[in-house]
């Protein structure tokens, strides 16, 4: 009788944590290859519903992403009718599983094109579940923060916004793409951040390839945007200083935000604020 | 008097300069007078100074502003004091043709073009605008024309810079006080860009990768200026922002040397 008591505890604690959404781990065939990723679906969720993407790190997985307590955006999805996709990285030559940005060891080896492949799944989901071909925007952290820079060179039509976290411009990206469209962007990212470093690494010191100083590389999406003004203000926070500069006036009316976490390190700067929930309300401003 | 006080320091701009870089090239006073002549040049008035032994080659510096009048420059010379009369002499002996032309805003300065047509064997032009974003726009529409370009407390204009966009990389340096009330820091709506981002925009044309930050020692009394240098530019191009910690509007030469700065810059490209 215990045991039955436990079993249907068991179930019901169960229930409750997935209540009114589904998860699902699908895959499509993209480039000649099978592509998993994820998808959390909240309950009733509209037609025409908006999609967001979010992509791990280096040698990380969309799975711990999925089920990484500290990131709520589950929450905010559920909250805002919003379905969210965790793809996963292929492993790249190291091997390591990346997405493919231009890293050294990537170049000339690394055959995926992952724009290619998050544009293309873009398209399949938009399609399958009958989400806003309009509303589809891209967050990632580190590797996948680097993705959301070579996105907004590759594919800014694609996505409504585009939130990098901890992420670089590689001076690859650069030599082979110029920003063409305007693309409302934000990046959040530490000072102290020893990975991904806030002054830029120019001659690839560290081994991630050479990369832009970081506010030169938000400041070149401003350029692109041909944002006329800013403004800088304070952000009230749990832990490290936090300023938000904005850059606005752009003819295309999209902005560029971004966060400088004093002291901050290689993370989603959750300690200090909610930057998912602040990413989800960037996003919100170009639902259209 | 005011008006006659800008083109004496401009003049003294370029005398610092000339004091700086080539004192043992300089000749006696006695060799040379100056010569000042007030022109019209592409429907611009223009004041040309320069010393009366100069070589065909000098270098030509255009200083675009857009309070000069017409009067003052007609006879500058005897409305000048003593001392800035030295200094505009000492400046332009033997070396460089200073070029002070009036010109408003505008979204079209292909009228540059003509300007420097009238100086055809100059070795070197460059642009300064002082107080507007003449030297923005130039380097946006004509890159190629000004060996580099200097603004000093202006900024990119709104209406020129929806119209225009950078395509080359520039080299180009700019001066400005963070509490410059005319030519706002963070912009002024539907007057000018941010200096943050209007000089931004060239250093994303420019692909630079870095930056050094680097603070002047401060004359007594007055506010505290950096000079971020934005490093690994395409073709060797360099792009430098000298920020004052001042309310100054005009050529911040109260807070350190300008002139020296601007042409110290100027002179490598």
């Amino acid at each position: 009788m215990k045991k039955i008591i436990v079993l249907f505890a068991a179930l019901l604690l169960c229930s409750v944590a997935t209540a009114g959404t589904t998860k699902k781990n699908e895959t499509i065939t993209d480039q000649g290859l099978t592509r998993t990723y994820h998808l959390y679906i909240p309950d009733n969720l509209p037609s025409g519903a908006p999609l967001v993407f979010i992509l791990h790190g280096y040698g990380g997985s969309a799975e711990s992403y999925l089920n990484n307590a500290s990131l709520t955006f589950k929450k905010l999805a559920d909250e805002e009718k919003v379905m969210l996709c965790y793809p996963q990285a292929t492993k790249d030559p190291k091997p390591n599983t990346g997405w493919n940005v231009y890293y050294p060891w990537q170049i000339d080896k690394m055959k995926v094109d992952d724009c290619e492949f998050i544009c293309n799944l873009a398209k399949h989901l938009q399609s399958t579940y009958n989400l806003s071909e309009k509303n589809t925007f891209l967050t990632g952290m580190s590797n996948g923060g680097e993705m959301c820079y070579l996105m907004a060179y590759r594919k800014p039509e694609a996505f409504g916004a585009i939130a990098s976290m901890a992420g670089l411009t590689l001076v690859e990206m650069a030599k082979r793409h110029d920003y063409t469209k305007p693309v409302a962007f934000m990046e959040v990212h530490g000072t102290g951040d020893t990975t991904s470093r806030w002054e830029g690494d120019p001659t690839n010191q560290y081994g991630w390839g050479a990369y832009l100083a970081v506010p030169l590389a938000v400041e070149a999406v401003a350029a692109a945007n041909k944002c006329m003004y800013q403004e800088t203000k304070e952000i009230a926070t749990k832990a490290n200083r936090i300023q938000l500069h904005r850059y606005y006036g752009s003819p295309s009316g999209k902005e560029v935000h971004f966060y400088e976490v004093t002291n901050g390190g290689h993370n989603w700067a959750t300690d200090s604020f909610d930057s998912c929930r602040t990413i989800m309300e960037f996003f919100k401003k170009y639902m259209r | 008097m005011k008006k006659i006080f800008c083109i004496l320091s401009l003049c003294l701009m370029f005398a610092v300069a000339c004091e700086q870089t080539a004192n043992t090239e300089i000749p006696e006073k006695n060799d040379s007078s100056l010569v000042v002549v007030s022109q019209t040049i592409a429907d611009h008035n223009a004041v040309i100074i320069k010393p009366s032994n100069s070589k065909i080659t000098a270098p030509v510096v255009v200083v675009v502003a857009d309070d000069i009048t017409l009067a003052t420059r007609m006879s500058p010379v005897p409305e000048t004091p003593e001392v800035n009369f030295k200094a505009a002499e000492h400046c332009l002996i033997g070396r460089y043709t200073l070029c002070v032309i009036e010109a408003g805003e505008t979204e079209d300065v292909s009228y540059l073009n003509d300007i420097k047509s009238a100086f055809p064997n100059a070795s070197k032009y460059y642009l300064v605008s002082y107080r507007n974003g003449v030297a923005y726009t130039a380097a946006m529409q004509i890159p190629a024309t000004f060996a580099a370009y200097a603004c000093v407390s202006g900024a990119i204009d709104v209406e020129s810079y929806k119209v225009n966009s950078f395509t080359q990389p520039v080299s180009f340096v700019h001066v400005h006080a963070k509490n410059n009330a005319e030519y706002k820091w963070t912009g002024v709506e539907n007057k000018s860009v941010s200096v943050p981002l209007s000089i931004g925009a060239v250093v994303a044309i420019n692909e630079c990768t870095h930056y050094t930050t680097t603070a002047f020692t401060p004359r007594e009394d007055k506010g505290r200026v950096t000079c971020t240098q934005y490093l690994g530019g395409l073709n060797g191009t360099d792009v430098k922002l000298y920020t004052v910690d001042s309310a100054n509007s005009g050529w911040c030469d109260e807070e350190f040397e300008v002139y020296n700065q601007i042409w110290n810059f100027f002179k490598t490209r």
